[in-house]
């Protein structure tokens, strides 16, 4: 696996930050990390993709996604926001899917993923967290 | 008239009117940003100013002195340095070892704005800590259109008159977003500044020419924008080919700018042009371009009308292909 670089480090750390005002206290240890330094891996991939962070247990699923400056809008992040949110409209329970990017790339992401939610509709919930360099 | 001096770090007060802070504060709400915020938006403690910390470090200090103004209330603002003071506060806070309690400062006594606004410029326009474009545009046009400071002495404090050009779209550029782009956008979570490129392109001649002859406006173009029908931001170079041609301006209203540019390609393609390109190799291409067909692609051919022909062109070297070489030679 490639190093992931400081930004995208410190956006999985921004998720799972996230990730943990969302479950229950005590169910840190479900969490699963695609990072280097992490045993832990997602057990399958979605659609062809593995999330940076991902939680599911009981009738709860978290999709956490990493996106660096400029990795936005590529081709291959919206087939990855698009796998992730069948599998959020798919699932029998809540759902809930996190992109963490850089403060400026709020809205480019936040057009994405609401141009998505139109094709993908469903009862699940999509937000797009900010980062702003050093906040982690 | 201005003094070298060393001044204590808590005197001196952080620059909001910095773009890159500014951009943040017209986002949020000011009240709510704490200094500890506007230090992380300067970014002292991350790996992008790593060398600057290193070397301040390393001499114990910083070699240029930052640029601070003294109020009339006495307090010190500054105007060129702010990541420099907070890289001194965050030393401090965390005890790195050093005197971190004053920084060497020119200071200036109630330095006039037009002053003010020329060192800025030459720190951040054409200095080595460049902002980003929309911030740029966003201060540029402050200058000229609020503070009113003639053009030819912002020409001037920019880089001389090779930059004139190049200032003069970037504020227009900036006001077409504001005026066009920002009224058709929901909020602020949908004002995409990373669009400001386009807006620059769409200063030239050619682009605006060919809007107005096919009935657009710089509304239509907005909407383009927000609406991803300009994929890219240096397609707005090819509005007007892709507006001249009825197929491809056909396939951009209804698609974006990256189908309308293989129909472009494909014009420019002539059946005369191909004639000496050997079978194999055509068919090898067709093959690869078979193979990375992508799914929305497929879903035209199946059922757009208007992927007729290029269906049937398929169906057609499929049949030439069976019935009159390969079963000649497989002897069928």
């Amino acid at each position: 696996m490639m190093p992931e670089s400081y930004q995208h480090q410190e956006l999985v750390q921004l998720l799972k930050r996230e990730i943990l005002k969302l479950i229950p206290s005590g169910c840190q240890i479900l969490i699963q990390q695609d990072t280097p330094d992490s045993l832990s891996l997602p057990p399958r991939t979605i659609g062809g993709f593995r999330p940076d962070v991902y939680y599911c247990f009981e009738n709860l699923l978290i999709i956490g996604e990493a996106k660096t400056e400029g990795e936005v809008e590529k081709q291959h992040s919206r087939a990855q926001y698009e796998a992730y949110m069948k599998e959020c409209a798919n699932f029998q329970g809540k759902a809930v899917l996190l992109i963490a990017v850089p403060w400026i790339e709020r809205a480019a992401a936040n057009n994405i993923i609401q141009r998505l939610r139109k094709r993908i509709p469903g009862n699940y919930t999509t937000k797009i967290i900010e980062w702003i360099e050093g906040a982690v | 008239m201005s003094v070298f001096v060393e001044l204590s770090i808590d005197q001196i007060k952080i620059d909001k009117e910095n773009p890159r802070i500014a951009n943040y504060l017209s986002i949020y709400d000011p009240e709510k940003v704490t200094s500890d915020t506007i230090a992380l938006l300067l970014g002292t403690k991350t790996t992008s100013c790593e060398s600057l910390r290193e070397s301040i470090r390393e001499h114990g200090g910083i070699i240029h002195p930052i640029i601070v103004n003294k109020e009339p209330d006495g307090t010190y603002r500054v105007i060129e340095g702010n990541t420099r003071l907070q890289i001194y506060k965050d030393f401090r806070d965390s005890g790195v070892p050093g005197n971190w309690d004053s920084i060497k400062a020119i200071v200036y006594e109630n330095l006039d704005a037009e002053r003010i606004h020329a060192i800025r410029l030459q720190a951040h326009l054409v200095g080595p800590r460049e902002w980003d474009p929309y911030s740029k545009a966003k201060y540029l046009n402050y200058l000229y259109n609020v503070e009113h400071m003639p053009i030819n002495v912002l020409i001037s404090l920019c880089g001389g008159s090779s930059k004139a050009s190049e200032i003069k779209n970037m504020i227009a550029a900036y006001n077409d977003m504001e005026t066009y782009y920002r009224p058709i956008c929901d909020d602020d979570m949908q004002f995409d500044i990373k669009k400001f490129h386009g807006f620059v392109e769409l200063q030239s001649k050619t682009v605006l020419d060919a809007l107005k002859m096919h009935g657009f406006t710089k509304t239509d173009f907005s909407i383009w924008i927000r609406d991803e029908k300009i994929s890219v931001m240096q397609d707005v170079r090819r509005i007007p080919d892709i507006l001249k041609s009825k197929k491809a301006k056909e396939i951009f209203l209804k698609e974006n700018s990256t189908e309308a540019k293989k129909v472009l390609a494909a014009e420019e393609i002539t059946t005369e042009k191909l004639k000496d390109v050997p079978y194999e190799m055509l068919a090898k291409e067709l093959s690869k371009r078979i193979m990375n067909m992508t799914i929305s692609e497929l879903h035209h051919l199946r059922d757009d009308p208007v992927y007729e022909d290029k269906l049937n062109s398929l169906r057609n070297v499929c049949h030439d292909i069976q019935t009159i070489i390969l079963s000649e030679i497989d002897g069928e």
